[in-house]
């Protein structure tokens, strides 16, 4: 989401293919980009936590495609980024892992390379979800399959 | 100087007598030799040409020949030669090279006289290490006569086997290193890239292809239907300098 049209077509087309890159590599997931002027003294953290929520979703999206949705909105007003990402990514992302992953963008930012940055910033949550995705569906596997207690109601 | 008196054969052309050939190898004239040391010196000599066909002859001229040593042993050995191999140790009295060495006959091919000559320098060598003319001259014969013997077991092998002692022979390089033949090397290299290749495309489809997450409950915070928030956000104000 580019609504002053910052990005160049050259740049757009370049994130858009990354993206596209990254959701093949990750079919559940969905990965967005808001790049505009926030209000004087807005949060990022707390617009992305309402558009995640409370946008209205885009034609054949269902909300439970915003379960796995990483949101990256870029303030260019009071030059701040912020990552927000759905429930279904809570154990994998966590606010350490993420500010991270986002700081090492820091100065791509700084010199304006919002589209380098993103992309660098999505890589690494690529090579990140990439090594904890076989771990995580094992142990999954493995829970399920675990005798389960019976539970009796006293 | 007239050397022998006793009949033998005279060189018509020169006036060389030689005088006959000895039984017993020495005719010692300077008498260097102690008695004890000759007849051990002339039973090992009469044993060499016994068991080798080597016959050594070791002599010792009273006083300087009238023709150069050299010359005077090639006459003897003309006249005493009595096996395939002859050989002489000679000297006179102040001969400046100590002793003279020859060998020849029929038993030494023209391929010998390399390893002829380094028997000489050796045997030489080994004299001058022994302080009395007697053992010098005892040592300068047994030596020479060692080294006849092994030149002769060569000759041996070599007649017995002529590639004996040969190099072989270099193989040209393309033959030895025939992998390195340009048809050979491009071959390799389109094989070794064709491997790295293969890698690097196994690599690259192992990064691309889809990878799964697994479902989880999610457990909703502050009501919100899709997400509870982050606290992940960075500033990136550039930095004022003074």
């Amino acid at each position: 989401m580019d609504p002053e049209e910052r990005l160049s077509d050259k740049e757009y087309r370049k994130l858009d293919k990354a993206i596209q890159g990254f959701e093949r590599r990750f079919p559940q997931l969905r990965f967005c980009v808001y790049l505009n002027r926030l209000p004087e003294a807005a949060d990022a953290r707390e617009f992305g936590f309402w558009l995640i929520n409370h946008a209205s979703p885009a034609d054949g999206e269902d909300q439970s495609d915003r379960l796995r949705t990483i949101l990256v909105v870029i303030d260019r007003q009071n030059r701040q980024a912020s990552v927000t990402v759905g429930y279904g990514l809570d154990p994998f992302i966590g606010d350490d892992t993420g500010g991270r992953f986002l700081s090492d963008s820091k100065d791509d930012f700084i010199a304006g390379d919002f589209v380098a940055g993103t992309i660098g910033f999505m890589k690494r949550v690529n090579q990140h979800l990439s090594r904890v995705s076989r771990p995580a569906c094992e142990a999954a596997e493995r829970f399920r399959r675990a005798p389960k207690p019976d539970l009796v109601a006293e | 100087m007239v050397l022998f008196t006793i009949a033998g054969r005279v060189d018509a052309q020169r006036g060389i007598r030689v005088p006959p050939r000895p039984e017993s190898k020495i005719i010692d004239a300077m008498e260097i030799l102690p008695e004890s040391q000759e007849q051990t010196l002339s039973a090992e000599l009469i044993q060499a040409k016994e068991d080798h066909g080597i016959s050594m002859f070791v002599v010792t001229l009273s006083g300087t020949p009238s023709i150069r040593l050299s010359d005077l042993t090639k006459y003897y050995f003309g006249g005493w030669q009595d096996a395939p191999i002859t050989a002489f140790v000679a000297t006179y009295p102040e001969y400046p090279d100590k002793f003279y060495l020859l060998a020849g006959g029929d038993g030494l091919p023209p391929e010998s006289r390399k390893y002829l000559l380094k028997a000489v320098r050796g045997a030489m060598d080994k004299a001058e290490a022994e302080p009395e003319v007697a053992y010098q001259l005892v040592t300068a014969s047994r030596e020479f006569l060692r080294s006849l013997i092994e030149i002769k077991g060569e000759i041996e092998k070599v007649r017995l086997d002529p590639t004996y002692g040969q190099r072989e022979l270099r193989v040209p390089f393309f033959e030895k290193f025939w992998f390195l033949k340009p048809l050979y090397l491009a071959l390799g290299l389109a094989v070794i890239g064709a491997i790295v290749g293969l890698w690097f495309l196994a690599k690259w489809l192992r990064n691309r292809r889809p990878l799964e997450l697994p479902d989880i409950e999610p457990r909703a915070r502050f009501g919100a239907p899709c997400s509870g928030g982050s606290n992940i956000r960075i500033s990136f104000r550039r930095r004022r300098t003074e």
